[in-house]
Order: structure tokens, then C-alpha cells, then sequence
């Protein structure tokens, strides 16, 4: 874990420590996983901004059916394109030590495809989607699915999940917390 | 959640443009509603406040598109109500163009700058805070934790955070601390620090790190929820291992080696049965001696250590155990309600699990998913189809039949074991039987009852589950109930003390031999059998081999006081059983093809060791208190084992004042007493959360019937005033935005801070009926009426 040190300021690194979950030793490791995605870019600079395809490299990332929403949300143009403050941040967000409102934030982000604040039919339609990959449900198993989902946790009608809603359902989850997690 | 106060808009930066197309799509109802029921979030305050009159659109919308901001939606409507009126579209249009603008900007990449300015904006309201901007630790650390929660970029909060750090050092005036407090503040950093470096130690100090997160990427957190339960096992007993192993067996060895006789007469056999040259070392109970030992000038009282040093073991594994299992039964029982409701919208969010690292599991992942959907659809789906009177009269008898059939496997398995105990005590059977066979047992009889419970007709799978765990645990506890009772009703050995500590040694080697050799053998047997014909899919059971792991740690947990060197050999043998099943399960298994609720079964697990572990207390309680000792070991010089407190360490006499009332206190009718009023405490406890539960229904109900209430009349609105209705933007902004988090404005637009052009609102009145088949409240609409 040495070999990273040199790269960053002391200063850096604490202010790393203060505003993730991670600790230093942490930040450093994680910037070895992110060097180890583009060698030659990150140890010319350390703070290089990797385009998405790259990043989505990363095995948790390549194989999850949110990795593109997920880099989207997290890259500071919006674009996918991650720099190593960006991948950080997303590392922090998916650690252990992470607080579940946080994490409730960021999955609700990641759903939210149409970016209307709200997790509507459409949002979940595609949700379901990417969840069941190649096997498809039918038009009609999918409308009931989404019936029975908004029935569950639409608290107040109006045919769409807001934040809150959202956010009463993942309290209310066991395996949240042991799942919207990536170990660095 | 917590109601802190949000110094950030919900949104992160641009993710929604909208241009001028937007800004004249027809309005619908949907839009309406949204404008008052939906958006949680509120606008941010623009800079200057004097710009908010009636004329400031194209401000507000360019402000929007720089923050990226949802309050679009109120003057994204009053744009629209407005369309037909030319100025209106014209600020749309200018609205549009700026927002064009702004966002060309944003292409040829100023972005730093609208960092920048974000970065403010945030400053500016935290600023606000007193309690924040202190220049003291205390404050911040709440900085610091504030910034780290708030969900914006990390270039974005170290900007903030350099800004803030310099606004606090301007601001504080630099009194000359107190003593107090300069005390107050060095602990407090002291105390952050510590806590920091306790984090940095857990994360160096992480047993098998990659490994776990190999069999996460491969396997999913359920089958790492045995690995992770083994792990912890594996850390308590050998941290045991250390205490008993430095407090008791080095001391006595000490001891021997200076007054005792030489060791002879080993054979190999004697590893197996544990008996022979192996009865008199330190491996049992009858080894310690119930003297003192001096090392000048020192004095070591053996009994002394002995009995502490197993109490404070024991209750220290209770307290950990405890701890646990409160922690995780609070995480997953009582904050979630129960955690059943919301099936299928846990399902899709909570479905994928994120630690998956490999192609193929994410594709068996994605079809577990698929399959539990569909099954959870035809659940849902056929659930009126009411079974026939035969069809229930036929499973309910089949089960009663198969419970019957289970509890008298159960009392045979336990007859069997007395059966062969008593002839190895009466007639020199070799104990090795006794182990042999109930290992078999417990290694059998488990796949026994997971095979028949398919055929007993229950439904869910949680059913089936249960009871196969509550089958073996009685099976597993059983056994041990037969040993223990066996030793205590036959206490004419002239030391049963290390009798029941050989019984159990054997048992415990047994399955070391099982667990880290034989059943390996057979899974790799049967692995190769397999693949010769198809495609073998091998399937790790966790329920079966967590209560494996939990069978052997309540043996280690009743043999520990009579054999303190188990402790070393249990931790071995977790040690060699993580490195054999990890490397089974990485080369033969395949991912599970169900997804396993990970969190509440670890609940149940741990919840199940706890149970096995207090009737190991209650039994040694027992042992301690009721059963006269034999002639060998550290207590030899007392009747009972307790009176080393009450004669050797508090010195009393029977009949003293003290000893009277620690009678009273431990007789069972004062017990029950204690016990009777724990549970009415716990009656109440219960009652009162059900009370809770209930009113919790009522308020869901209520927030469902006020959004019907705001819809209906926002769609009386509209009706009535045929899209000429507006918003006062004064009222609205006027709070501030950030502080208050509720949506309080569009609450308060709905009642009454609607403006209509008056002689266009008397024409439509009186043409128009109001529809009145609703049930809400109409008489509080039509006051607001004749008010304006």
C-alpha cells in the first residue's frame, strides 16, 4: 500500500478521511484499484478523469445491470466520466460504514432514470428491465408487478414514488445495508 | 429519517435540463399535482431577492437550469397557464434562450465555476447555522460529519470545506481559552482520534478480507453470511483459547512440572477416545490441583483462577452474543417492522446485490430474480383459489404424522446414546462407539429432515426452514441433554467431572474428523460422480452447515468447563474448517439458484446459539449450585462448586445475615417472582408496540386521504377558474426555501394564496356546478370562495 503515498499531500489525505467513510489507508487502496484500471493515465496524474468504458472495468461495476447509471450519477460532468474524486465518492457510498439515508439517496438517484425526481412507471418498467437481464417478463406481468409495487409503498396516491417513499420502503428493508455495498 | 437540517438541494447538479419545449407542453392534471403534492424538494433561494416579482421568470428558469434545481415544476405551470398570454411567452421564450445559453456554457466546460458557484450557495447556508460555524472541535466535527452526509460530488465538498474552514477561522474571535475548556476540547480530539485509529486496526486487522470478498463476488452475501458467522465464531473461541490457555492450563503446567510425576504410558488410541494416558493432563478438569500454587512471592490459587476465569468466559461470550443478537434483531426485525410488508418493492430495490463480481452469478442472479418475481406474481395472482376440505385434511395429517415420526427419531437417537453410554460405563464397550454414532447421527439426520420437509406440504420456504433449523437444534441439543444427564445420574466414577470432559472431547474430535475430512470426501465423491453424467450444480447448504458450526459450539460451550484446553482445539478445528469449505465452495459449488434473505436467517442463527448457550448456562447454574463435586479437581476441598464464593472468597458462615439473604434471594419462588415480572414488562413492552403498529395505519391512511383531498381540489381549481389561476411567487419564496424542508408553501397555495382575476372567476361561477359526490370537506372550498 506504500507505493500510492507519494502521490498525494497529507493535507489530501485528511481531507479525504473527513469527507468519505474511508480512512487513509482506505483512500489509498482505493486509488490503487483505480490506478490499477488505467496504470499509465492515473500514475501520470493522479486525479485523471477516466472515461466511463474504463471505469465500468472495475468487476463489481462491469457486471451490474445499474454500472452506467451508476458511473452517471456519480461523475461530476455527468457524463459517465469519472475522476478519482468521483470514484472515491462512489466507493465511500457503497462501503460498510456508509449510513443508510445515504445510500437510500444514491439508489433512488440511480433508479430515477428519467431524472424527474420521481421514481414513476417508466422508471420502474426500466428498473425491472435491467434486473431480470436477458429473461423478460411479459406486458402484462409487468404492468401487475408495477401495480403491486406502487399498491405497497405509494403512500399517497399519485402513481409515482417521491423520495420519501422511497425512502420508507429501504428503512424498512433488512438486506439493504448488506446489499447496496461494494467491497474495496 | 433524521431530521437534519438540508443544506443541499435533494438533486444533484444537471441531471435535468429542460428547455423551451418544455415550457409550453399543455398542462395536465398530473402537472398540477405535481406542483403541490409531489416535489420534496424546494427551491433554493436566488441571490437576490428584490428580482421576485411577477417579471422575473426567465431569472428564475436560468437559475434552475445553473443548480439543476426541481422547483421547475411551479413556475414551469405558471408558464403554461399562461401561454395563451403573449407576455407570458414572451419571458418563456427569453427563459428558454437563456437557458440555452447557460447551457453552451456548460458544454465548452466552465464547469469549475459552477462548482464554484454551488460551493456558495451551500456556504452561504450552512453559514447561517450558529451552531455549525463555531471554532470549536466539537463544531467541527459537526461540520465535518454534515459534509461527509450530504450526497454532492467529493470535488464539490472539499471546495465547501476550504471555504467554510476559512469563513470560521475569519469570523472567530480568539478569546483566550478557559482551563475547563481547553481540558474539554483535548479529549474531545483525543477521543476522535482514538476512534479513528481503533477504524484503521479493524481495517488492517480484518481476518481473510480477500477471501470474503472472492466468495461475495462469486457467491452473493448468502453464502457469505456462513463464512462471515464462522469468522466470528472462530474470533470468540480463540480469544477464549488465549484467556484459558494463560490463565489455567500455563499456570498448571507450571505447577506440574515442579511437584508432579513424569508422563508415560501413551498410546495412540489414546488420541481417539481421549481416555487412557491422556485422562490425567491437562487436557481435563480432574488435572488441576485445588491448592495454591506460590511462586514467591506470589500465591496463585488455582480454584480461585479456575472459577473465575470460567465465569468471566462465559459471561463474556453471553455478553457478546447478546449484544449481537440485539443489534441484529433490531436491524432486522424491529426497524423493518417485521420486514415482510413491501415484498415486491423489495424485491426490485433491494433485489441485486451489489457485491456480486462475476458474469455468471450476475446471470444467475438476474434469473433468481426473474424466477421469484413470476412466483410471487402467481402467489398473488391465484391467491383466492380456496384448497378443498380433503386437500387440507390431507396435508394437516400428513404433517401431525411427520412431526410424530420426527419426535420419535428424536427420543430413539437419544435412547441410542444413553443405550450406548451405559455400556461402555457397565461393560467396557469402547467409548469410540458412542462418538462414531453420534456423529453419524448429526451428520445424517440434518439432510434427513431438509429432504422430508418438501413432502409435508408447507408453502413457503421461510416455513420449511424453520422447522428443519428447530428439528436439528432439538436433535443437536437433545444429544447433549442425554450426555450431560447421563454423567450427573451416574455420578459413582470417582471423578464424572472429567468423564463428561472425555465424552465430549471424543464428540468434539468426531467432528472435527467429519467436518474437515470425511464430509470434504464425500462432497468431492459425489462432485465427481456427477459431472460424469451432467452438468453437476453443487449447492452450498447454509442452514445446514451454519447449524453444524452452532452444534459444535454448544459442545465446546458445555465441555469448556470441564476440559479448559478444548477451547485450543475448537479454535483449530473452526480454523481448518474455513480454509477446507472455502476451498470447496470456490471449486465445486455453483451460485445459489434462490436468493437467500441473508440478513433475517443470520438473525435466526445467532438467535439460536444464543438460546443454546443460556441452556448451557442454566446447566452449568445447575451443575454449580446442585451437584456435590468428586474427589478430583480445583473444587475437591467443597461440597458444591458455588461455596468457593460464599466460603472461600466472602468468608461467611452459614447462618450469617448475608448467607440469609443470598438464600432468599436464590430461592426458585423469588426467581419466578423476578421472572413473572420481566414478563409482564415484556407484556407491555409488546402491547405497546402494537399500539403503535396501529396508529402507524391510521396516519398511512390519513396521508392518503389528504392527497386525495389536494387533488380533488386542485382539480376544482383549475375547473373553476379555467386555468387562470396563479401563484403569489412572493408567498411561496418568502420562507426560507432551504430551512424548511416541508413542502409548506405549496400546502399553503392550495388553500388560499391563489389569485384569480376576479370578474373572469364571478362569469365562470355562476355557469358552473361544483361536482359533489365527493366526501370531502366542500364547505371549507366554498368559504375560501366568498373570503376572496
Amino acid at each position: 500500500m506504500g507505493q500510492g503515498k507519494s502521490q498525494f499531500t497529507e493535507e489530501e489525505l485528511q481531507d479525504y478521511q473527513d469527507l468519505t467513510y474511508f480512512t487513509k489507508k482506505e483512500v489509498l487502496y482505493a486509488h490503487q484499484k483505480f490506478k490499477s484500471l488505467a496504470p499509465e493515465k492515473v500514475g501520470h496524474n493522479k486525479n485523471a478523469k477516466l472515461p466511463m468504458t474504463k471505469i465500468l472495468q472495475y468487476p463489481e461495476l462491469s457486471v451490474n445491470p445499474f454500472g452506467e447509471r451508476i458511473c452517471k450519477i456519480f461523475s461530476s460532468s455527468q457524463d459517465g466520466d469519472c475522476t478519482f474524486e468521483d470514484f472515491l465518492d462512489m466507493m465511500s457510498v457503497f462501503s460498510q460504514s456508509a449510513p443508510k439515508s445515504v445510500k437510500a439517496e444514491h439508489a433512488f438517484r440511480i433508479f430515477d432514470f428519467d431524472g424527474d425526481d420521481m421514481l414513476g412507471v417508466s422508471d420502474l418498467k426500466q428498473v425491472i428491465s435491467k434486473l431480470t437481464g436477458e429473461n423478460k417478463l411479459s406486458d402484462s406481468e409487468l404492468n401487475w408487478l408495477i401495480q403491486n409495487i406502487l399498491e405497497e409503498a405509494d403512500l399517497d396516491d399519485d402513481g409515482a414514488l417521491s423520495f420519501a417513499e422511497f425512502e420508507h420502503i429501504i428503512d424498512r428493508s433488512s438486506d439493504f445495508l448488506s446489499t447496496f455495498r461494494i467491497r474495496l | 429519517m433524521d431530521n437534519k437540517p438540508v443544506y443541499y438541494q435533494r438533486t444533484p447538479l444537471w441531471t435535468v435540463t429542460f428547455g423551451a419545449d418544455d415550457l409550453h407542453r399543455a398542462p395536465s392534471t398530473k402537472g398540477l399535482r405535481s406542483a403541490f403534492v409531489e416535489r420534496n424538494s424546494v427551491p433554493i433561494a436566488s441571490g437576490n431577492d428584490e428580482n421576485l416579482d411577477d417579471n422575473c421568470f426567465e431569472n428564475i428558469n436560468v437559475e434552475n437550469e445553473i443548480y439543476g434545481n426541481r422547483v421547475y415544476s411551479i413556475h414551469r405551470n405558471q408558464l403554461r397557464s399562461q401561454r395563451n398570454d403573449i407576455d407570458g411567452a414572451i419571458e418563456a421564450r427569453v427563459g428558454g434562450i437563456k437557458a440555452r445559453a447557460v447551457r453552451r456554457n456548460k458544454q465548452t466546460g466552465n464547469m469549475m465555476e459552477s462548482i464554484e458557484n454551488h460551493a456558495e450557495l451551500i456556504v452561504a447556508k450552512m453559514e447561517r447555522d450558529s451552531e455549525l460555524m463555531e471554532d470549536s472541535p466539537t463544531s467541527e466535527e459537526l461540520r465535518k460529519e454534515t459534509l461527509r452526509d450530504m450526497p454532492q460530488c467529493l470535488t464539490l465538498k472539499r471546495c465547501v470545506k476550504e471555504k467554510l474552514s476559512k469563513s470560521v477561522s475569519q469570523k472567530s474571535k480568539r478569546k483566550p481559552l478557559g482551563c475547563w475548556k481547553m481540558f474539554k476540547y483535548r479529549m474531545s480530539i483525543t477521543k476522535s482520534k482514538f476512534k479513528l485509529s481503533m477504524k484503521n486496526l479493524a481495517y488492517m486487522l480484518e481476518l481473510w478480507y480477500g477471501t470474503m470478498k472472492r466468495i461475495e463476488g462469486n457467491f452473493g452475501s448468502g453464502v457469505a453470511s456462513f463464512f462471515k458467522f464462522l469468522r466470528w465464531m472462530f474470533i470468540l473461541d480463540a480469544f477464549i483459547a488465549l484467556v484459558t490457555f494463560s490463565f489455567i492450563v500455563v499456570p498448571q503446567i507450571v505447577f506440574h512440572s515442579r511437584n508432579g510425576t513424569l508422563f508415560e504410558g501413551f498410546q495412540a488410541m489414546d488420541i481417539l477416545t481421549g481416555e487412557g494416558y491422556l485422562t490425567n493432563t491437562f487436557l481435563y478438569y480432574g488435572f488441576y490441583t485445588n491448592q495454591s500454587i506460590s511462586y514467591t512471592p506470589l500465591v496463585y490459587s488455582m480454584p480461585d483462577a479456575y472459577f473465575f476465569t470460567m465465569i468471566c468466559l462465559y459471561l463474556f461470550s453471553f455478553a457478546s452474543l447478546s449484544i449481537s443478537v440485539a443489534i441484529d434483531y433490531r436491524r432486522s426485525f424491529i426497524e423493518t417492522e417485521g420486514g415482510l410488508q413491501n415484498i415486491f418493492a423489495n424485491k426490485v430495490f433491494c433485489g441485486w446485490d451489489y457485491n456480486i463480481a462475476t458474469e455468471s452469478t450476475a446471470r444467475l442472479k438476474s434469473r433468481a430474480i426473474y424466477n421469484e418475481l413470476k412466483e410471487l406474481l402467481n402467489e398473488v395472482m391465484y391467491e383466492s383459489e380456496k384448497e378443498t376440505f380433503i386437500v387440507v385434511f390431507w396435508t394437516r395429517t400428513m404433517q401431525l404424522m411427520m412431526h410424530l415420526m420426527v419426535s420419535i427419531t428424536l427420543a430413539a437417537s437419544g435412547y441410542l446414546m444413553w443405550f450406548l453410554m451405559d455400556k461402555s460405563a457397565k461393560e467396557n464397550w469402547s467409548p469410540i462407539y458412542t462418538a462414531l454414532v453420534v456423529n453419524v447421527i448429526m451428520a445424517v439426520m440434518p439432510i434427513v429432515f431438509s429432504f422430508i420437509i418438501n413432502y409435508e406440504g408447507y408453502k413457503k420456504p421461510k416455513t420449511k426452514l424453520m422447522f428443519t433449523l428447530v428439528r436439528t437444534f432439538i436433535l443437536g441439543f437433545g444429544i447433549i441433554g442425554v450426555l450431560v444427564s447421563f454423567w450427573l445420574k451416574n455420578p459413582d466414577a470417582d471423578c464424572w467431572e472429567t468423564s463428561l470432559g472425555q465424552e465430549i472431547y471424543r464428540l468434539i474430535l468426531f467432528d472435527f474428523i467429519f467436518s474437515v475430512i470425511v464430509s470434504p470426501l464425500l462432497d468431492l465423491v459425489s462432485y465427481c460422480i456427477c459431472s460424469l453424467f451432467t452438468d453437476c450444480n453443487l449447492h452450498f447448504d447454509i442452514a445446514r452447515h451454519t447449524m453444524q458450526i452452532i452444534y459444535n459450539q454448544t459442545l465446546f460451550w458445555v465441555g469448556l468447563f470441564f476440559s479448559p484446553f478444548l477451547a485450543v482445539m475448537v479454535s483449530i478445528k473452526l480454523f481448518l474448517i474455513w480454509y477446507v469449505r472455502k476451498t470447496l465452495v470456490l471449486k465445486l459449488c455453483s451460485p445459489p439458484s434462490r436468493s437467500w434473505r441473508a440478513a433475517q436467517t443470520t438473525t435466526w442463527f445467532l438467535m439460536i446459539s444464543f438460546l443454546s448457550l443460556l441452556l448451557v448456562m442454566a446447566l452449568l447454574g445447575y451443575i454449580i449450585t446442585s451437584t456435590p463435586t468428586s474427589t478430583c479437581g480445583p473444587f475437591s476441598n467443597y461440597e458444591y462448586i458455588y461455596e468457593i464464593v460464599t466460603l472461600g472468597l466472602l468468608q461467611l458462615r452459614k447462618g450469617n445475615q448475608v448467607w440469609q439473604i443470598l438464600l432468599f434471594v436464590t430461592k426458585p419462588g423469588f426467581i419466578a417472582l423476578v421472572l413473572i415480572a420481566l414478563c409482564a414488562r415484556v407484556y407491555y413492552m409488546r402491547a405497546k408496540a402494537q399500539a403503535q403498529r396501529g396508529i402507524v395505519a391510521i396516519y398511512r391512511e390519513m396521508l392518503k386521504w389528504e392527497s386525495r383531498d389536494k387533488e380533488f381540489l386542485l382539480d376544482n381549481i383549475s375547473f373553476l377558474t379555467r386555468g387562470q389561476w396563479q401563484y403569489k411567487v412572493q408567498e411561496g419564496r418568502e420562507l426560507d426555501p432551504i430551512t424548511s424542508q416541508q413542502g409548506v408553501p405549496r400546502l399553503r397555495g392550495v388553500q388560499g394564496d391563489f389569485i384569480r382575476d376576479p370578474s373572469r372567476f364571478s362569469g365562470a361561477s355562476s355557469s358552473v356546478e361544483l361536482p359533489l359526490d365527493s366526501d370531502i370537506d366542500m364547505q371549507h372550498f366554498s368559504g375560501h370562495e366568498k373570503n376572496t
